[in-house]
């Protein structure tokens, strides 16, 4: 949505002078007993503890630091610090230095979404959210949040998206792209209401595949290392749009953004013209979809840079982008600060200069709105 | 161009087709509950013979999960690929510029005319 400068509100930033916003900044719980005090009270004593609650995740450890060039806190004791637990050392250590001046709040969360526990999870979901709000969110206007859910009970996820719905410090629905179901599947279109109910994009994020309740991280199954797990994701994205457009969830939610995170872009021409293809045979199995599925992937998802596929030449990136509309479609993201697949700034020197203010600050406006721009204080 | 009596009228019961041969072309002439109507016998996708396909009836553009299965005796299912075509248009179901070749029909003394253009 472009509003005209002069009908702008006062109190809203100045978007021409934003240099760059980052979507994907995973912002970490180094102390779960500050959490606790947000967390519904019949629930917390599952969480007050140092380590968090007890969470299934993938049983791979990842290979080296994990952290790529992040600068690193000084070291507190015998502790390392986490390079982004602290919002004040992050935003003077990595959005000042790099001239970011919004970044949207994502976690370290995101295999929430398989917990087979449901109810700790959308505890968890409701603690951390509100204190992402206070900690993060409400002192500092460089950060924006994300309302996290656990899908895998959708009335709880739906709950928790109307107690966020008109927050401006919150700017879409985030949840993991693991879980039980391909997204789909009707159980699930509760949630995309509440999203369009609020004009919130949902982003989806790789994370939890394979773990909990969800499927192996593959259709053929579990990947023997982390190597292979992280090189397979984009298949958890390839399913979902496929699901999504199938079921008609964007022809009974016409203004639903989905945002896919860390998935990459060179399979989307695949999957957009295997899925044209098939459906000029195939559509009478699902005859809302009216369209070519091209059309509803092109209208409805959006994609992020981290981590950018590093082809070896950059006119396959060029004819990519274009292939994916990405003067429209892609947005900047660091994931700060799990840089081990490189500086996220250097990946993406290939975008053509016509391309960069787009992807670095105006594809961003666009998917999430005056949001981005107003203050983090309600009224 | 040229107008051609393909078959009598009592040749081509509702619900059936003949496939005759005018000016070089196959052409496909089916009955719709007494409607004439002839299509070329070549599909635009990669040129199968379109009008050997089953007559069938399709499920129409509806809302999400609603199944209307309509146009009962009036879509041709090509044998190769599946693409429906709508025989009273020879459009497509999925894209209306995508079309079988059609040509008009008469009847003419209890004969089928059926008119082609070079």
């Amino acid at each position: 949505m472009v509003v005209p400068t002069t009908a702008r509100p006062a109190t809203l930033r100045d978007a021409t002078r934003l240099r760059a916003i980052d979507v994907d900044l995973h912002h970490q719980i180094s102390d779960w007993g500050a959490v606790a005090p947000y967390v519904p009270r019949g629930l917390r004593w599952r969480i007050s503890r140092k380590g968090g609650p007890p969470l299934a995740r993938h049983g791979f450890k990842k290979v080296g630091v994990g952290f790529g060039d992040v600068p690193m806190p000084p070291a507190n004791g015998g502790s390392q610090p986490h390079p982004a637990a602290d919002p004040v050392w992050v935003k003077e250590q990595y959005l000042d230095k790099r001239g970011v001046d919004l970044a949207i709040l994502t976690t370290q969360l995101l295999s929430l979404s398989v917990q087979p526990y449901v109810d700790l999870a959308a505890a968890i979901a409701r603690g951390v959210n509100d204190w992402t709000l206070e900690t993060w969110v409400r002192p500092f206007d460089c950060f924006k949040g994300s309302i996290l859910v656990a899908p895998q009970d959708p009335e709880q996820a739906v709950a928790e998206i109307e107690r966020h719905g008109e927050d401006p410090g919150m700017v879409q629905v985030l949840m993991g792209s693991a879980g039980e179901a391909p997204l789909g599947r009707r159980a699930f279109h509760p949630i995309y209401a509440a999203c369009v109910r609020y004009d919130l994009p949902l982003a989806l994020h790789i994370g939890g595949e394979g773990a909990g309740n969800s499927s192996p991280a593959t259709p053929v199954g579990h990947p023997s290392t982390y190597f292979e797990w992280y090189g397979s994701l984009p298949q958890s994205y390839m399913a979902h749009i496929m699901s999504m457009v199938t079921e008609g969830v964007f022809e009974k939610f016409p203004t639903l953004k989905v945002v896919l995170y860390e998935g990459g872009i060179f399979w989307l021409p695949h999957v957009m013209w295997r899925f044209d293809k098939n459906w000029k045979a195939q559509r009478s199995e699902a005859p809302w979809v009216k369209d070519p599925p091209s059309q509803y992937i092109l209208r409805h998802f959006y994609s992020t840079t981290y981590p950018l596929e590093a082809a070896p030449d950059p006119k396959y990136l060029h004819q990519t982008l274009e292939m994916i509309q990405a003067e429209r479609t892609l947005m900047f993201s660091s994931n700060y600060p799990n840089w081990e697949y490189g500086d996220p700034f250097a990946m993406i020197e290939d975008v053509p200069e016509a391309l960069r203010r787009r992807v670095m600050v105006e594809n961003a406006l666009a998917v999430y709105g005056e949001r981005l721009l107003a203050p983090n204080r309600r009224g | 161009m040229g107008t051609h009596m393909v078959a009598r009228v009592d040749e081509i019961p509702p619900g059936g087709r003949k496939i005759v041969r005018v000016e070089g072309r196959e052409v496909g002439v089916f009955n719709l509950n007494g409607t004439f109507y002839a299509l070329k016998n070549s599909c635009p996708h990669q040129g199968a013979r379109v009008c050997l396909g089953r007559v069938v009836g399709t499920t129409i553009p509806a809302g999400v999960y609603e199944f209307q299965y309509s146009k009962e005796g009036q879509i041709l299912r090509c044998p190769w690929h599946s693409w429906e075509y709508d025989i009273t248009t020879g459009q497509s179901v999925f894209d209306p510029n995508v079309k079988v070749v059609t040509y008009p029909v008469e009847i003419v003394d209890g004969q089928i005319a059926v008119t082609v253009a070079t």
